[in-house]
């Protein structure tokens, strides 16, 4: 039968047709289609214009009537991308939310489960946490990790430790304080929601993580042991010495090699994420590049879960590791699923600071080193004696004098800014200026030098490996640096994005730091998500899921999404300039760190628009690639990275702009109070900034309102 | 099955009673430095006509050649096993280890097993299949020759560096070291190692000087 | 203070598993010495690239010596001589002007090289999977305090549970033995009350799936302790011989 009559037995009529198109100017021009899909058909739109997720499913063709209800789908689909993004928070008291919601989701039998595949891209805390856990469920499980182990993933440097709300100390924790000290040390920019749940089931990770054998610090009594954090009165957070990451992520990595011993995870190590493909808008797998002989591969799923950790890396310097990056929810974004807050980057205070050009990343040093050391800058400009030589009447200890109430201990952002104000100021010390110093002087006097080394040595040791000074003799210098993200993809109450069927889960996505994350919450966020949350809401989807037909990777949308990626990676090799990734990388994170890094001024942005611009011309013109394609080729795969990081800075910068208020992490020179410390303006952008992909105009933003029910929203203050 | 494991266990076992035969092999032989003038000669024929006769030592003396050849077996096993474990060799390779011995038990043991032979063949054999009853004066004769008492000293020194590893790396196979005994054994396998050796060496130079007639 | 030197790497360089590879000699001057060794072989790679030449292929990723990604053979040590430290985190100031550095890829059968300085080390994921864990599904935990462990033990239980699974071990020991590895993570689990059901089994597991990744026996010469970046104790290999032998009487 011809394709005209085939539409036409199906209701097909050109008048409604244009009907539609007359009374909604703004709809994008395409054309209608049948397609057999198994033993039916469905409708079809395919825009005219190309573009990533050109065809749109619309509904089975059975009928005469049928052309009519995708005439009206198709309305709706279009005038859906205009309404504002639904966060799908169950309705009800905050406490209860959670639970009742968690019962009534719709399960998926086991029989079922067999049967239904889930890719999850990432094997840090949430992406081996949810491997295993669904695994344990019953459901195929696919993980995928670019590194040689699952068990490499960058969880592992996390040092200090993860909170949980088990009030072991009896100094009046509970789920509430940590949900309200989350909020509030997100600046009342996180969802009331998200965090009450990630605060509820926070006690469970320590029992599961325990139960899997993560040796956590103990008392003499053999009963757990907690210390302070960071910005908290309490004491809630766990910790095993300074490597609470590596237990926690060995931890999920030993539930992962069970499952992976057991057939229901199949594990891809030395493989990234190129693509979502999408079948009828809904993600339904996903294009692998197999890093070793750089091979393109196709996986069909029922959901796909991205787990691929922050993008640091963003600012070439960080504290994230060499190979973190963005691509697979830069990817995910520009097949439609939103970008929320990506100008919230978290800046740790106590970083190494850089010693030369040739640097390569930076070194973290716990937090909990300013429980007792003390950071000074000295009084004079410029001074450049030894520290030792400088006597105490000269030094000026910033942070106990301008907060008195915390002291060296006020949260992050405001001790990073602090840092980096003294030292614009001309009282940097070192060689290139740009640094503090952390003294533990009057520690080693009052506490002895045992106790001190039992507290930091290892953190001591690591500090003398790389800097070649003994920090038991002179003070430790330390600076900023970036460290976390807390913007990402946006997800829903279900951790869902904006495309059905794909999830993100941890530091990927945005949803619990607000704008500044707390300190020993990442790890109990990628755990929560992982083990808590996910395994239950993700059936939601599913459960509708079962009726469909089977994905194959032989169809079209696997073709199309394959024949991208290939074709993209291919013209970046064949630009064949004269310029290493790793130089375009360094240009790119200077031009961040200094417009959208610890202090942003609209000047400034809209000035680091036009350079990052530039920067993205140069890079399909310089960039230099050596190798063959089709090989294992190191620099290609960071090329595909570096661009997506270019196109993410693009975004940033205009998320940094659109917020004329200072909050957490991000500060606007223009939002501030006399005294120099952050304005946050409620009225105006009490909202989530999460973005859509625009093919060619600039991405279109859309405000996810946030309602404060439980907690007032109140001043930050540290003083 | 755990084929290393086990192996380990087999080659630690055989070890450490061979160290033990050893302490008695040595005590029996101390008889040697006794002065002619006291008696020698008849006290060490009558032992050596003990040792052939009693049965509780016949059992030992077959336990000892079990735990030779079990000894020999087990290493040799592992040892070509291990050499197929690299593939392809460093350049350069100089790690730190334990004691330079542990890197060349293998050499050692064949000096050690060569001189067994030896040894065997030319005291154990004749006295058992030549009929040879003197054994004292045997003994005595043999070691006028300066080239068969250099043979000795060399193998003892190969027992000393190879107990040296192997007495402590006994116990560690056999999973009896901890943290807190560690110590403690290797000071142990160091005096071991020192002392029966020695005392073992003085015996062939003893008789060489003529010492005994004095 | 002259902070820079110049050197000379003799790296080994392979194209592929199947290649046979061979030593290549590069000379590097100015050298700055609060270089991390990695950064110096970013310098190189750098120059490689803009030579039109195959950068040196190496793992890496975290750069602050925990994840356990880097893995170089240098100056015939695994990760370099500087005690108790990492590749990445070894720095040039560990070197002297005019040095010679000999980089080679850990050496293993259990171990093969992928390219350049890359192995596969996927035998240690098989080796955990074999039983390294404790079988405990997502949500059957009870509470955290509900079984007190004795403080001495729990620490134990940590300094086992440091390895990064670098695999330095490996490439130290004569045998190719993978010993340390696997008697560290059986030592921490059978030091926790958690891990008790499940201790023959586990032992047993994970030892015939050692030998069947090709590693070699113990022969007890301690390379492996004194070349582990984490320092982990020999002791750990005696834990496991006994553990092993507690599990040929016990069946739990």
């Amino acid at each position: 039968m011809k394709t005209l009559d085939l539409k036409k037995k199906y209701g097909y009529s050109v008048s409604s047709f244009l009907d539609l198109f007359e009374k909604n100017p703004s709809f994008p021009k395409g054309s209608f289609q049948i397609k057999k899909r198994g033993e039916s058909y469905y409708w079809y739109y395919t825009l005219s214009k190309a573009k990533s997720n050109r065809v749109k499913y619309l509904c089975k063709a059975k009928g005469k009537e049928s052309f009519q209800s995708a005439l009206e789908i198709l309305s709706k689909k279009f005038n859906n991308q205009n309404a504002s993004v639904n966060n799908n928070i169950p309705p009800g008291p905050l406490a209860d939310k959670w639970s009742n919601y968690r019962s009534s989701i719709p399960l998926v039998s086991p029989a079922n489960k067999k049967k239904m595949n889930i890719v999850v891209i990432g094997t840090g805390l949430a992406g081996a946490s949810a491997s295993a856990s669904l695994g344990e469920l019953g459901y195929n499980v696919k993980a995928f990790c670019f590194q040689d182990s699952a068990r490499r993933a960058h969880s592992i440097a996390a040092q200090g430790g993860i909170n949980a709300a088990k009030n072991y100390q009896n100094d009046g924790d509970s789920v509430y304080r940590l949900f309200y000290d989350t909020i509030k040390g997100g600046d009342y920019r996180s969802r009331e929601a998200n965090v009450y749940r990630l605060a509820e089931v926070s006690a469970n990770i320590i029992d599961q993580c325990v139960a899997q054998g993560v040796p956590f610090a103990r008392e003499y009594g053999g009963l757990l042991d907690n210390r302070s954090f960071g910005g908290v009165q309490v004491s809630r957070t766990f910790y095993a010495r300074g490597q609470t990451g590596q237990q926690l992520l060995l931890g999920a990595y030993s539930a992962l090699s069970r499952q992976v011993k057991k057939g229901s995870v199949q594990l891809f190590t030395r493989h990234e994420m190129q693509d979502v493909v999408l079948v009828d808008g809904e993600a339904r797998g996903v294009i692998v590049k197999d890093l070793v002989n750089g091979q393109y591969q196709r996986f069909a799923a029922d959901a796909v879960v991205l787990a691929t950790g922050g993008y640091g890396n963003v600012y070439y310097l960080s504290t994230n590791a060499m190979g973190s990056n963005v691509t697979a929810s830069w990817r995910a974004f520009k097949k439609g699923a939103y970008f929320a807050n990506p100008s919230f980057c978290q800046i740790h205070p106590t970083c190494i600071p850089v010693s030369g050009d040739h640097q390569s990343k930076l070194t973290l040093m716990s937090e909990s080193l300013r429980n007792d050391g003390r950071i000074w800058v000295p009084k004079k400009k410029g001074d450049t004696r030894t520290p030792i030589d400088i006597p105490e009447e000269e030094r000026n200890y910033y942070l106990e004098r301008r907060y008195p109430a915390f002291g060296n201990l006020v949260p992050r952002d405001v001790a990073s800014r602090a840092a980096k104000e003294v030292c614009d100021d001309g009282y940097g010390v070192g060689n290139s200026g740009l640094a503090v110093y952390l003294d533990f002087k009057d520690a080693i006097q009052k506490l002895g030098k045992e106790t001190v080394t039992a507290k930091y040595g290892n953190l001591f040791a690591m500090y003398e490996k790389i800097t070649g000074e003994d920090p038991y003799k002179t003070p430790m210098r330390i600076y900023p640096a970036i460290h976390y993200t807390m913007g990402g993809t946006w997800v829903d109450y279900n951790l869902m994005t904006t495309i059905p069927g794909l999830y993100a889960i941890g530091e990927c996505n945005f949803s619990d730091h607000g704008a500044n994350r707390l300190g020993a919450s990442a790890l109990m966020q990628g755990l929560a998500d992982g083990y808590f949350i996910l395994p239950y809401t993700i059936g939601n989807y599913l459960s509708k899921q079962i009726s469909t037909e089977k994905i194959s990777t032989q169809m079209e949308e696997f073709n199309e999404a394959e024949a991208q990626s290939t074709s993209k990676m291919q013209s970046i090799f064949d630009v064949q300039g004269n310029q290493t990734v790793e130089s375009i990388h360094k240009k790119l994170g200077k031009i961040i760190w200094d417009y959208c890094g610890m202090s942003r001024s609209e000047a400034g942005l809209i000035s680091a628009l036009g350079y990052v611009d530039e920067l993205k011309k140069e890079f399909w013109k310089t960039v230099k690639i050596p190798g063959e394609f089709q090989s294992f080729n190191t620099e290609l795969d960071k090329a595909g990275r570096l661009i997506d990081f270019i196109e993410l800075g693009d975004l940033m910068i205009r998320d940094a702009l659109n917020r004329r208020e200072s909050c957490g992490g991000h500060f606007r020179i223009e939002s501030q109070t006399e005294t120099g410390e952050a304005k946050r303006i409620d009225s105006e952008y009490s909202y989530v900034s999460a973005w859509e992909h625009q093919q060619e105009s600039e991405p279109r933003l859309h405000k996810e309102k946030l309602e404060f029910e439980n907690v007032k929203m109140a001043k930050r203050s540290y003083k | 099955m755990k084929y290393y494991i086990i192996n380990k266990y087999l080659a630690a076992l055989s070890g450490l009673f061979l160290i033990l035969f050893l302490t008695g092999h040595l005590a029996g032989n101390l008889q040697l430095l006794i002065p002619e003038s006291s008696g020698a000669q008849q006290q060490f024929n009558d032992y050596a006509a003990f040792m052939s006769s009693n049965p509780v030592v016949k059992i030992l003396s077959i336990t000892t050649y079990v735990s030779i050849l079990l000894h020999v077996v087990v290493t040799v096993a592992l040892s070509i096993d291990s050499k197929r474990k690299r593939g392809v060799g460093y350049s350069v390779s100089r790690s730190p280890s334990n004691s330079i011995s542990s890197r060349y038990m293998g050499v050692l043991g064949t000096v050690i097993l060569a001189f067994i032979i030896i040894h065997l063949s030319d005291f154990w054999y004749k006295a058992k299949f030549e009929g040879e009853t003197d054994v004292y004066s045997m003994v005595v004769n043999k070691f006028q020759n300066i080239e068969y008492v250099a043979i000795y000293v060399v193998a003892m020194l190969a027992i000393f560096f190879h107990t040296l590893h192997g007495f402590s790396s006994s116990f560690q196979s056999l999973g009896l070291v901890g943290s807190k005994t560690r110590r403690y054994i290797k000071i142990c396998g160091m005096i071991y190692s020192l002392l029966i050796p020695l005392l073992f060496m003085l015996i062939p130079i003893y008789l060489f000087l003529n010492l005994h007639k004095t | 203070m002259n902070n820079s030197i110049s050197i000379t790497l003799v790296i080994w360089r392979q194209k592929s598993a199947l290649d046979k590879g061979k030593f290549k000699k590069y000379e590097l001057k100015n050298i700055d010495i609060n270089m991390s060794f990695l950064e110096m072989f970013d310098v190189l790679n750098e120059g490689l690239i803009s030579k039109g030449e195959d950068p040196v292929v190496f793992d890496h990723d975290c750069r602050e010596g925990i994840c356990g990604a880097c893995s170089m053979y240098i100056n015939g040590r695994p990760h370099g001589p500087q005690k108790g430290t990492t590749t990445c985190q070894l720095h040039m100031r560990q070197f002297k002007d005019g040095d010679k550095i000999v980089v080679e890829p850990w050496r293993a059968k259990g171990f093969p090289v992928i390219k350049d300085l890359m192995v596969d080390r996927s035998a240690f994921d098989r080796i955990i999977q074999a039983g390294g864990y404790i079988s405990v599904n997502t949500g059957n935990a009870p509470d955290g305090n509900a079984i007190p462990i004795n403080k001495a033990y729990a620490d134990e239980a940590f300094s086992a549970a440091e390895c990064i699974g670098c695999g330095a071990c490996v490439a130290a020991c004569k045998n190719a033995s993978a010993m340390l590895f696997v008697g560290a993570k059986v030592n921490q689990l059978s030091l926790l009350p958690q891990g008790g059901p499940e201790r023959a089994s586990r032992v047993q597991n994970m030892l015939t799936q050692m030998e069947k990744e090709d590693f070699g026996h113990c022969t007890n010469t301690g390379s492996c302790e004194a070349e582990c970046p984490k320092e982990i104790s020999v002791d750990n290999i005696s834990k496991l011989n006994k553990e092993y032998l507690r599990s040929l009487i016990k069946k739990s």
